[in-house]
């Protein structure tokens, strides 16, 4: 059984000859990994047997990017979506928005809405584009060693960022919220209309990046979602539910209040799951296991520790649970930080492939 | 025309409904009827945040409300901004507030700095990236009840310690209150590093302020 065979049966809530896993990084942590030994510039997906590449593509208006000031740590620079930014130099990091490209309705009409044409021959779902053979060769060559997933930025995280961050969004929803529904609806078209290109291409998923949540719960009403976001999630799905494909939502934060409304906007597949937002993929799968699959919970703080047996514990607790019948792919609860060692994941990756072998075993302790 | 207490009332709750006309409106009423600016403020914003702070921990409202809770409160106060002058406000306390060096996110601290204001509080707020010796010169300038201080990422909250241990050489650590905050941190780490405080979010952080300071 193939990486791509066995995800696609997960996500059936079937159970393949193993569970399968994948994961994220953070860039700091690559660094420490390649001064351990990791190989430099290292395939990681295949380096560590990951079983999902996720292939993306630039939904930003592409303004040409501007540096400003140069300085030691830091430097100001507009970026593609004509925001301008603080970020730091030679370190990973969220850089922090100082001036936002949309205010109002009329701005986004003028600034983001006519590049987000799908139409334009430099966009993959253009009829005048030139590469869409490449675009097929290279789903065609990734999905013999992998599950091949689109992934897409969703509408609040778009719309987030060209209003300059979270603290001018949010009001904007309430304050203005045929507005900001407007911008989620007309990002949701154009993301679905890149998303089906490479459904043409023959993508296995489509995985929307929308962060909803923060630790203590989501950033709005569950009211909110329904009203404003909701219908733009499902206009991304859409394509791929019709085809009986699956449809990811990634989102950080404590997001229980939201999840039957994710479904109902077509989202079959939830990830990260952190645990520090107390998300617990076993009481999730109790109760959302037969209409939903998971993907990650596994503490980052737990492998920070570097305790191969407090991992094991984390690992056997967990997929001993959530992987029964499939619907469960195993990785990091969020990305994997710097302070967990090179052995430590490499110890942890081939752990959760012995302990997710079919049939589970027990609890452990 | 209703009365001046009527009119903070309405004031109160038209600020609960995010209403931001409706709140300036109750505010000129209830100047008009002769209630002192001070009353305003404490009756009309402070009794509509701790309403607001109240549903937010009940989970009737998100984080979008309590940001517009803070909006509304912000103009209203600026209406009677001219009416308080010469009748300075007695504050609760003082608060030097930033998001630690090497995290450039400052969102959680300005919402946190926000909810403090309009309960009451003087804000001294050092921005984001704000080193250690940064804190400790506004605690010896600025002289605070309590130091605020905010991270986002798993690797900036080390720093944290860092400030506090800065503080301690200084001798001032025993002068202020600590209070920490932030998405990757937790009770057990602020206890580890020697902060009186956890605040999980702004409305626990400013009831907490708040009991350090209400004799």
């Amino acid at each position: 059984m193939d990486s791509r065979e066995r995800v696609k049966a997960i996500f059936d809530h079937e159970e393949p000859d193993r569970i399968a896993f994948t994961d994220s990084l953070w860039f700091d942590t690559i660094e420490r990994w390649e001064r351990e030994g990791l190989p430099k510039g290292a395939f990681i997906q295949e380096h560590f047997g990951w079983d999902t590449y996720s292939l993306g593509a630039d939904l930003s208006p592409k303004y040409d990017g501007i540096v400003y000031e140069e300085h030691d740590r830091w430097r100001i620079f507009r970026d593609a979506y004509g925001v301008k930014l603080k970020g730091w130099r030679g370190r990973s990091g969220v850089p922090d928005p100082i001036e936002p490209i949309v205010t109002n309705l009329d701005d986004f009409k003028a600034r983001i809405e006519p590049l987000l044409d799908p139409e334009l021959p430099i966009r993959a779902s253009s009829s005048r584009y030139p590469f869409r053979r490449d675009i097929e060769d290279v789903v065609e060559s990734f999905q013999q060693r992998f599950f091949v997933p689109f992934g897409v930025l969703g509408p609040f995280e778009y719309a987030r960022h060209i209003y300059g961050g979270l603290d001018k969004v949010l009001p904007a929803m309430m304050k203005e919220p045929s507005t900001i529904s407007y911008i989620f609806r007309k990002v949701a078209e154009f993301a679905s209309k890149v998303a089906s290109a490479y459904l043409k291409a023959g993508v296995d998923a489509v995985w929307v990046y929308d962060d909803v949540a923060y630790a203590n719960g989501p950033f709005f009403s569950p009211k909110s979602y329904r009203d404003l976001l909701m219908q733009a999630h499902a206009v991304v799905c859409e394509p791929f539910r019709a085809k009986g494909l699956p449809a990811i939502l990634h989102t950080d934060g404590d997001v229980r209040k939201l999840i039957p409304h994710f479904l109902e906007a077509g989202f079959t597949v939830l990830q990260p799951l952190e645990a520090k937002a107390n998300l617990d993929v076993r009481l999730l799968k109790a109760e959302y296991g037969k209409r939903m699959s998971f993907m990650g919970n596994i503490d980052a703080r737990v492998l920070s520790t570097n305790d191969i047996a407090a991992v094991e514990r984390e690992l056997r607790s967990k997929i001993n649970l959530a992987g029964v019948g499939g619907g469960y792919v195993v990785g990091s609860d969020h990305s994997v930080p710097p302070d967990v060692s090179l052995s430590t994941y490499d110890q942890f990756v081939k752990l959760a492939k012995e302990v997710g072998t079919y049939p589970l075993g027990d609890m452990g302790n | 025309m209703p009365s001046g207490e009527d009119a903070v009332k309405d004031l109160r709750d038209k600020l609960v409904a995010l209403d931001f006309e409706g709140a300036k409106k109750a505010a000129q009423t209830a100047l008009d009827a002769g209630v002192p600016p001070q009353e305003i403020v404490t009756g009309g914003i402070g009794g509509g945040m701790d309403i607001v702070g109240k549903k937010f921990e009940a989970s009737e409202y998100f984080l979008s409300e309590l940001i517009v809770a803070g909006e509304v409160a912000k103009e209203v106060t600026q209406l009677l901004q001219p009416h308080l002058k010469g009748k300075e406000l007695k504050k609760l306390g003082k608060v030097v507030i930033g998001t630690v060096r090497g995290d450039l996110h400052d969102i959680g601290k300005n919402i946190v700095a926000m909810m403090l204001e309009t309960a009451g509080f003087e804000i001294v707020d050092l921005g984001s990236d704000v080193t250690a010796e940064k804190f400790v010169e506004e605690v010896r300038n600025q002289k605070p009840d309590i130091v605020g201080m905010s991270a986002l990422l798993t690797v900036t909250m080390t720093e944290m310690a860092n400030v506090i241990e800065h503080l301690k050489k200084s001798g001032l650590r025993d002068k202020v209150k600590v209070i920490v905050g932030g998405a990757p941190l937790t009770e057990d780490y602020a206890r580890k590093i020697g902060a009186d405080a956890f605040g999980k979010d702004a409305v626990q952080g400013v009831e907490i302020c708040k009991s350090w300071v209400v004799k």
